[in-house]
């Protein structure tokens, strides 16, 4: 029975490393005055099933590690390693310009002209592509020996989700007429009914 | 999924519930996403964006979230536009985003569980190119097909069907 008790306690004492570490890799999540803003406003309604699912979900979860802490303390280095070995993307995951997509090569000059944005109200900073100019000249830094800068148009499906209409500006190899690095300036989920 | 707190847009002199989020544009355009706190289940983007239409251009106002202070896992402080929009405190032009805002109205008919998966009476659409309202469009749920309607009117209708409502109500504390 000592062992019974023993293997009860080690699974209580893997519950609580588990909390604690869960508490301190997570921000806090709830503020005093946030959570008072939320339990104040009539929007905020929590549903009845939400409330059981709590007050059932979180006991029996407890319980399980408690009771099967070896298969949890498992799953939790897993989850663990994978954190710390992210499974690189598939290249079909990620969009990238392609030679198809390319409209017209132009000059820094003619591309800032271009982009400059204006309002009346004067919110927007007085720079090429208003709000996005920092992201722009981190996107210029970029740029290599041979490079050109061409626009570019593309109507991108990802593996999930609905297709992507992208428009931006690309860095182009001159040498390889290879496309690389590119700044997004409009990126719109378009639905079926759309596109 | 749960259902999320939608944004808040002030147009034409009324405040709507706003089921379409232009910042995550921004987010994407710039691949840069600030770290907000998810404070709830039913927000997890971590922030409720305020805007407003003025002069058919659409403007961030205001965002309520918290950020993640970063020096401590405990800390965060909440979010000012300045944090994402810096020299710009007050009012910024949404010249990133091209795309439709929906903005719903009336009663629902529909509860969905779902991110803005809910439907309600009327949707007001609002088409949008670089920041600036190119069209708007009334589309009624009760009918299958895309019916244009001023928004006076749909209005009207509601609120003559609410005094129906009152009135029916007084005559039977009458009788």
């Amino acid at each position: 029975m000592i062992y019974f008790y023993s293997y009860l306690a080690l699974g209580f004492l893997t519950l609580v490393i588990l909390y604690t570490t869960h508490r301190i890799r997570e921000p806090r999540k709830h503020s005093s005055t946030l959570k008072a803003l939320f339990h104040s406003s009539p929007r905020h309604r929590i549903e009845w099933k939400e409330r059981l699912l709590e007050s059932i979900v979180i006991p029996l979860t407890a319980l399980f590690v408690v009771v099967v802490w070896p298969y949890a303390l498992y799953k939790y280095l897993v989850i663990l390693y994978m954190n710390f070995n992210p499974r690189p993307k598939s290249s079909d995951e990620e969009f990238s310009v392609d030679v198809a997509h390319l409209i017209e090569e132009l000059s820094i000059n003619e591309i800032e002209s271009r982009e400059r944005v204006y309002d009346p109200l004067g919110s927007v900073p007085d720079l090429p592509f208003g709000h996005l100019n920092s992201t722009w000249n981190t996107f210029l830094h970029k740029a290599e020996a041979y490079d050109a800068i061409w626009s570019f148009e593309a109507h991108w499906k990802p593996r999930w989700g609905s297709t992507v209409h992208k428009v931006g500006y690309a860095l182009v190899n001159q040498k390889k007429h290879q496309p690389g690095a590119f700044f997004l300036t409009l990126n719109n989920e378009t639905w079926p009914s759309e596109s | 999924m749960t259902d999320q707190f939608p944004e808040r847009l002030h147009y034409q002199n009324r405040e709507y519930s706003m089921c379409t989020n232009p910042l995550e544009d921004y987010f994407e355009l710039t691949g840069i996403r600030p770290k907000f706190v998810e404070t709830s289940s039913a927000l997890w983007r971590g922030y409720e964006g305020k805007w407003v239409i003025i002069h058919d251009r659409l403007y961030l106002i205001g965002i309520d979230g918290c950020l993640s202070n970063g020096t401590s896992a405990f800390s965060s402080r909440f979010a000012t536009l300045e944090d994402i929009f810096p020299g710009f405190p007050k009012r910024v032009f949404a010249h990133w985003y091209t795309g439709t805002i929906r903005l719903p109205y009336g009663n629902r008919l529909d509860y969905d569980h779902g991110e803005y998966g809910s439907s309600f009476e009327y949707d007001l659409m609002i088409e949008v190119s670089k920041g600036v309202i190119t069209s708007t469009t009334i589309r009624e749920n009760t009918v299958p097909e895309k019916t244009s309607f001023s928004l006076e009117k749909i209005i009207e209708r509601i609120e003559s069907k609410e005094a129906l409502k009152a009135q029916e109500t007084q005559g039977d504390l009458f009788l």
